[in-house]
């Protein structure tokens, strides 16, 4: 029986907006004691690889320890902007959604 | 104190919202923000169809709904309706406002002077433009250029105020200057400090209910959300100021409603940059006070970058987009089928497709292989869903009234993809079919040969 793999909306939870072609994420511990944890799992690398598939520019990460946030912001992610992405969802409204699905059990 | 309340937070907004929340609280300042980034890109393209478009209609649809509101003592209206064609708008406003028999007191006030195009060229030249997004330059779109905009900032909406307007109709403009105009206005403000506070007030109103439980992830727990509440800021002379909403209405302000629309469209925090001031968001400080009571003080701010966004659009080509629902069985393999057969018919045809892709709706088209992580996590939710409320109604308007009501499901449970600036949904006007039968003797066919035109003599009679 192996252990059910935990995944990164256990502990917070995301809201996405956009501009341009770029996207940001900010995504707030669920309880502040797992604030530490968010700064671990949230490395640019992990995010970049998590988002492979759409992401081609940048992912910068910055802390926002007043609000117990961290803040994604990737470049290069919504098909050349809202106005021209053929993609379901052009806003990325569901992004945030998206890096929750993140898998946290390596980074503890 | 000042109060200062958001009337839209969006273009497609529910036109009623401004009425209701005038009705439920005292308010000082109302300001409707109907551009987001992707707005002026579709003005753009209405008004290439009408020169005399290019603005936020549903700013008028307002202004009828709340006259009884429009005195010379009554509240203060600022709003961005102008988009791209911010004369226009405002000649509408004082004619509406002529036609509702409003006293000439109410003045209207209009700021432009956003509108690159004019000297373009020149301003190309003499700063170099690259793109904010990927930094190519500005070679590589300068010959489809179709608008540029300038995001100016609050100082241009101070001094409509100082001049005795009561509405004041403006382009772009950064969303928070709306309200940083008026606390300017009001406090007569040099400290940066102060200045940041009204930055932060200006962006928890910006979005309307966003930051009062609308698109919100809490959404299963909002009270209300089918009629959210729209924000109101209670702003100091110290620039801190108290998120409120609207008395009586639905949704909810607390520390995490008003954290999620701080986190909405920023990057580096250290330095949330506007027209009016540069902003530390880490220094925002926020304590609940009160039911659906927060207050926001500490933050800090120093002046404004040199430079002004600009927001440009460009022709771009064009999108086509075909769907076909399948049903059981084997809906993949048909939906599979039909792309597998739209792709063949664009190659037969020779159309030259830029770019292209294939969804199968339901099947992770949105989160895509992201969703491995909630299978193997042991999720059984599916995929993806599709809302579809669909009705007949026997009047137009009313039609229109229930269309109208696609945009404001933003406000609703978050995580709505697809979502555009001013959708609405669909309305076709239905022209049933009714049979019946009648005695076949009681129609009497008839059959005529119709003269010929005579041929022509030369090529001049043609």
């Amino acid at each position: 029986m192996s252990k059910q793999r935990r995944l990164l909306i256990e502990i917070a939870w995301a809201h996405a907006g956009d501009k341009g072609d770029m996207a940001n994420i900010g995504v707030v511990a669920r309880d502040p004691i797992h604030y530490e944890v968010l700064l671990k799992v949230l490395t640019p690398e992990r995010i970049k690889s998590h988002f492979a598939d759409i992401c081609r520019g940048r992912v910068d990460v910055y802390e926002l320890p007043n609000l117990h946030a961290v803040n994604v912001v990737l470049s290069q992610v919504l098909d050349g902007g809202p106005m021209r992405s053929l993609r379901l969802d052009p806003q990325g409204k569901t992004l945030g959604d998206s890096l929750l699905l993140l898998p946290i059990d390596d980074a503890n | 104190m000042v109060r200062v309340a958001a009337g839209a937070g969006s273009w497609g907004d529910d036109i009623s919202e401004a009425r209701e929340l005038l009705q439920r609280s005292e308010v000082d300042y109302l300001v409707l923000d109907y551009l987001a980034e992707v707005t002026l890109s579709i003005m753009q393209g209405q008004r290439e169809k009408d020169p005399a478009k290019g603005y936020a209609t549903d700013f008028l649809l307002v202004l009828r709904d709340i006259a009884p509101f429009l005195k010379a003592d009554g509240v203060r209206i600022v709003t961005n309706a102008g988009g791209l064609n911010p004369e226009e708008c405002a000649r509408q406003v004082t004619s509406l406002l002529s036609a509702l028999g409003i006293s000439p007191e109410v003045r209207v006030a209009v700021i432009d002077g956003d509108d690159l195009m004019p000297q373009l060229d020149t301003l190309a030249e003499r700063n170099a433009f690259s793109s904010l997004d990927d930094q190519r330059p500005f070679s590589t779109v300068a010959k489809s250029i179709l608008s540029a905009n300038a995001y100016l900032g609050a100082e241009p909406i101070r001094r409509a105020l100082a001049l005795g307007a009561r509405i004041v109709v403006t382009g772009r403009c950064a969303d928070v200057s709306l309200t940083v105009g008026p606390l300017l206005h009001e406090f007569g403000w040099s400290d940066w400090d102060c200045i940041a506070g009204g930055v932060v007030a200006g962006h928890l109103l910006e979005c309307g209910p966003q930051s009062t439980g609308g698109n919100s992830h809490m959404w299963s727990d909002i009270p209300g959300l089918d009629h959210v509440g729209y924000p109101i800021a209670e702003v100091a002379s110290d620039g801190s100021f108290t998120l409120t909403k609207a008395e009586g209405s639905g949704g909810r302000v607390n520390g995490e409603t008003v954290t999620e629309q701080l986190l909405h469209e920023i990057f580096d925090p250290a330095a949330v940059l506007t027209p009016d001031a540069t902003v530390d968001w880490r220094t925002i400080r926020l304590e609940e006070c009160g039911p659906d009571r927060v207050r926001v003080s500490g933050v800090k701010g120093r002046p404004p970058p040199p430079t002004l966004k600009v927001s440009m659009t460009y022709g771009d080509g064009y999108r086509v987009i075909l769907q076909w629902p399948y049903a059981w069985p084997h809906a993949v393999a048909k939906a599979q089928a039909a792309l597998d057969r739209i792709s063949r018919t664009v190659q037969r045809l020779g159309i030259a497709v830029q770019d292209s892709r294939r969804d199968i709706f339901g099947t992770g088209a949105i989160h895509g292989p992201r969703l491995d992580h909630a299978q193997r996590a042991g999720s059984a939710d599916p995929p993806e869903v599709f809302a579809r409320y669909a009705a007949r109604i026997g009047t137009l308007a009313q039609a229109r009234t229930l269309s109208a009501q696609q945009a404001p499901m933003l406000y609703g449970p978050q995580g709505l993809a697809g979502h555009i600036a001013g959708g609405r949904g669909q309305v076709s006007k239905i022209n049933s079919h009714w049979a019946t039968t009648v005695d076949a003797t009681h129609v009497s066919p008839r059959i005529r040969i119709l003269p010929r035109a005579e041929p022509c003599q030369s090529n001049a009679d043609c």
